[in-house]
């Protein structure tokens, strides 16, 4: 009867309306909808760097942020995959925490939300738009991933929100002219490949290259600038085969490269991807001069493929923490103390990884510091106008340095290693080679 | 109204109180909708309400398929998937406008779901799951085997749409009203395709394939067309899915898509109007309202709150709000006042 029916979909509304009241809302738009596309950024007749919010979509300037504490967000894989990539957290964590303890930056204690992603950039969208909009953070700091930093970086430029040193060394992360709010960190894939191009001209001028990939920017940045690098030299590139991060393995793509008659491989791949690919060529008899993308050099990854990892080569920035040479640094001793003081295992203490995070977590507490009155704006400009930073865990050598438009890029010094040859852990091979300010000369970008 | 009241003054004639009571639950319905934007923050919006309303359509034309043709389809995701890949990649790359994908993606989606139509009329149950389930799981392959068109994995970025500035409203809120819009139509017109003859066609067909053959129902076309029909649905729910979230990658529309929207059938009810709207809230919000602290836990307890929900409610959400309402009907009414229930009515809402 409809009576009937009507009187249940009746009911079923109430139902909805009581779910609709159980979900918690209350919209507050009080920052009217701007409308404008991303901020311009500009170099200030001073010399510092300066961005102007005149186009945010209704910018915030210290949202997330009180008298005592900042609230940051960030989004990575926590399980799946990838989640070796989760240990970087442990670094900073354990940073931020003894930074709290010693009354935090300028009285504010930091405090970190974190979401899982599962290196899925639309899960990172989400997660952040969550994290921006509900929790209220007032930056993004670390997100892990090429492509999920892509994905965020329109949303969080339109309403400028920072983003800070994304843990990706995609060169598409230094390009402050259109995107200021989004900073990167670790050294691009465009410098590695021209450091083991630098390696290979010396070592090994003929060498006949075969190259995995992975099948987006993180891949196409290795491969194009490291193509670039080699014109004019005896280098060649033989064989490239993709995988995508989704795929369960390399092998196949590893029998296909070693069939190739390459003598050299360059591994542009990253988590998991890279022990397997070296397990790979183990087991196809293949034995060439390999090297593995910056991303893979923690003992979590590396130690992976045991027996299959040794001679392989990578780029360095941080001093290995399994390394003896390093038992007396200060700087190291600081680590395994203050990290042991403040919840790091003796594991994640031995942990490249996990000093990453440490470095990074010292890397922001400076920039905090530079920024002095905490905004938006204020510690995004500080970000991209770093002079001379040696913090946490860098090579002896090497020092953090932006300066905007000019030199988008934090770190640009990196020296070849080459693992386990004597113990798990990376014997540092010739020089620091600098790019510094020059990155952006060879990277290709949008 | 009690019973006592109804027996002794009918105040008025049955089909007019009915007509009130529609009215009345209408507005409060349309009411709570239309307010919705206003009243939770955007990413509750574009996070929650809007995938809903996307899920809702997509789930009411594979119930259209399964649920009143009866034949199952575990491969809806990739329509789906197809669809947002025709609006991302033609506004993305081809400057074409988002309304003129949406008519590409229908047409698309369509003569899709008609060439994946065709072999159903041979294989049927079990084996079309599977055939469809091949679907959803080559669906992400392709995307990642034509990255240079799709992006691959790494996904593709949309230009945004924005609220037009007359409208007064945030992009958020705009985008809702326009979902909500094509929802409304959607809905509406597969209510009046289904109690048309072509409907009743459909579900003779679902019953009794023969019997329908005998009586004079052109089988393999009310098959095939329904097919297509509903992966048309499933593919503009996708189209949709992108004006909400600019953004498209291989694993937004893998086989847990499907799954999904199949759950959404049968969770709001199958073989119902409004079923597959209340399915697509629970699959959207179930998963946010279980707690969050395990992230490896979330989808055991979502699985375990399907199998409960299926022992309370076999019938789904609305055949248990028809059994509760039946039940609350025989407490409060009279035996002897109980007029004899309507065959018709069982009949729907056991089907």
């Amino acid at each position: 009867m409809a009576t009937t029916r009507w009187f249940k979909v009746g009911a079923a509304s109430i139902t909805l309306a009581l779910f609709v009241a159980a979900c918690g809302g209350g919209r507050n738009d009080e920052s009217s909808s701007g409308g404008g596309g991303g901020a311009s950024a500009t170099t200030a007749p001073g010399g510092g760097f300066s961005i102007s919010t005149a186009d945010c979509a209704g910018y915030e300037a210290t949202k997330g942020v009180t008298d005592d504490s900042i609230k940051l967000g960030s989004s990575f894989p926590q399980s799946g995959l990838y989640s070796a990539f989760a240990e970087i957290s442990k670094g900073y964590e354990a940073y931020f925490k003894y930074v709290n303890d010693q009354g935090g930056v300028n009285g504010k204690k930091i405090e970190i939300i974190t979401k899982d992603d599962q290196y899925d950039s639309g899960k990172t969208k989400s997660n952040t738009q969550e994290l921006t909009q509900k929790d209220g953070v007032f930056a993004m700091y670390n997100v892990v991933g090429t492509a999920s930093n892509l994905a965020i970086r329109d949303d969080l430029g339109e309403e400028c929100i920072p983003n800070l040193y994304a843990a990706t060394g995609s060169q598409l992360m230094g390009n402050p002219a259109k995107y200021p709010w989004l900073i990167g960190s670790i050294p691009t894939y465009a410098t590695e490949s021209a450091i083991f191009a630098d390696y290979l001209k010396t070592n090994k001028p003929d060498a006949k290259v075969a190259i995995l990939a992975q099948n987006d920017d993180l891949g196409v940045g290795y491969t194009t600038s490291f193509k670039k690098a080699i014109e004019g030299t005896g280098i060649t590139v033989v064989k490239e085969e993709k995988y995508n991060s989704t795929d369960p393995d390399v092998k196949s793509q590893i029998t296909t490269l070693s069939s190739s008659g390459a003598d050299t491989a360059l591994i542009a791949a990253t988590a998991l991807k890279c022990p397997q690919a070296l397990n790979s060529i183990k087991e196809t008899g293949w034995s060439p001069l390999t090297y593995i993308s910056a991303t893979c050099t923690s003992n979590t990854v590396v130690g992976l493929a045991p027996d299959a990892n040794v001679g392989v080569l990578s780029s360095i920035y941080l001093k290995d923490p399994s390394d003896p040479e390093w038992a007396n640094d200060p700087a190291m001793q600081e680590f395994q103390t203050l990290g042991a003081k403040y919840g790091l295992s003796p594991d994640e203490l031995k942990n490249g990884i996990v000093g990453y995070g440490w470095t990074m977590g010292a890397l922001l507490v400076n920039t905090l510091k530079q920024a002095g009155t905490i905004t938006r704006q204020s510690v995004m400009q500080a970000a991209y106008s770093l002079k001379n930073q040696v913090v946490g865990l860098l090579l002896p050598g090497i020092s953090i340095n932006t300066d905007g438009v000019k030199d988008p890029y934090p770190i640009e010094q990196m020296q070849i290693g080459k693992y386990g040859v004597n113990g798990p852990y990376w014997d540092l091979q010739g020089q620091v080679v600098s790019f510094e300010g020059k990155t952006g000369s060879y990277a290709p970008n949008e | 109204m009690s019973a006592a009241t109804e027996s002794r003054r009918p105040a008025l004639p049955r089909d007019r109180r009915s007509l009130v009571v529609r009215i009345v639950v209408t507005i409060v319905v349309g009411a709570i909708l239309l307010y919705i934007p206003q009243y939770f923050p955007r990413f509750r919006i574009e996070g929650q309400f809007n995938v809903i309303i996307t899920y809702a359509i997509a789930a009411l034309g594979l119930n259209l398929l399964t649920g009143f043709n009866g034949q199952i389809s575990v491969g809806h995701g990739a329509f789906f998937g197809v669809g947002a890949y025709t609006t991302a990649i033609l506004v993305a790359d081809h400057d074409w406008s988002y309304p003129a994908t949406f008519v590409a993606g229908a047409v698309l989606t369509f003569v899709l779901g008609l060439l994946v139509g065709l072999p159903a009329l041979r294989i049927r149950g079990l084996y079309l799951a599977l055939v469809t389930l091949a679907l959803a799981t080559v669906f992400p392959l392709i995307i990642t085997r034509f990255s240079d068109v799709t992006g691959g994995t790494q996904g593709k970025r949309v230009p945004r749409v924005r609220a037009p500035e007359w409208s007064g409203l945030q992009d958020d809120q705009w985008k809702y009203y326009v979902l909500l819009g094509f929802a409304v139509v959607a809905f509406v017109l597969v209510r009046n395709l289904v109690r048309s003859r072509v409907g009743r066609s459909l579900i003779a067909i679902r019953d009794n394939e023969t019997a329908a053959e005998v009586l004079g129902v052109n089988l393999s076309l009310y098959k095939v067309v329904t097919f297509g029909v509903s992966a048309m649905l499933a593919g503009v729910a996708g189209c949709l899915s992108v004006l909400n979230e600019p953004f498209v990658n291989a694993e937004k529309y893998n086989i847990n898509l499907s799954i999904t929207l199949l759950v959404a059938v049968v969770v709001g009810g199958a073989a119902t109007i409004l079923g597959p709207a209340f399915g697509a809230f629970f699959v959207v919000f179930l998963p946010e309202w279980l707690p969050k602290s395990q992230p490896e836990l979330s989808p055991v307890l979502f699985g375990g709150a399907l199998i409960l929900l299926m022992i309370v409610a076999p019938g789904g959400f609305l055949g248990l709000m028809r059994q509760l309402t039946g039940w609350a009907k025989r407490r409060l009414r009279p035996p002897s006042s109980d007029p004899p229930t309507s065959g018709t009515e069982e009949a729907l809402a056991s089907a």
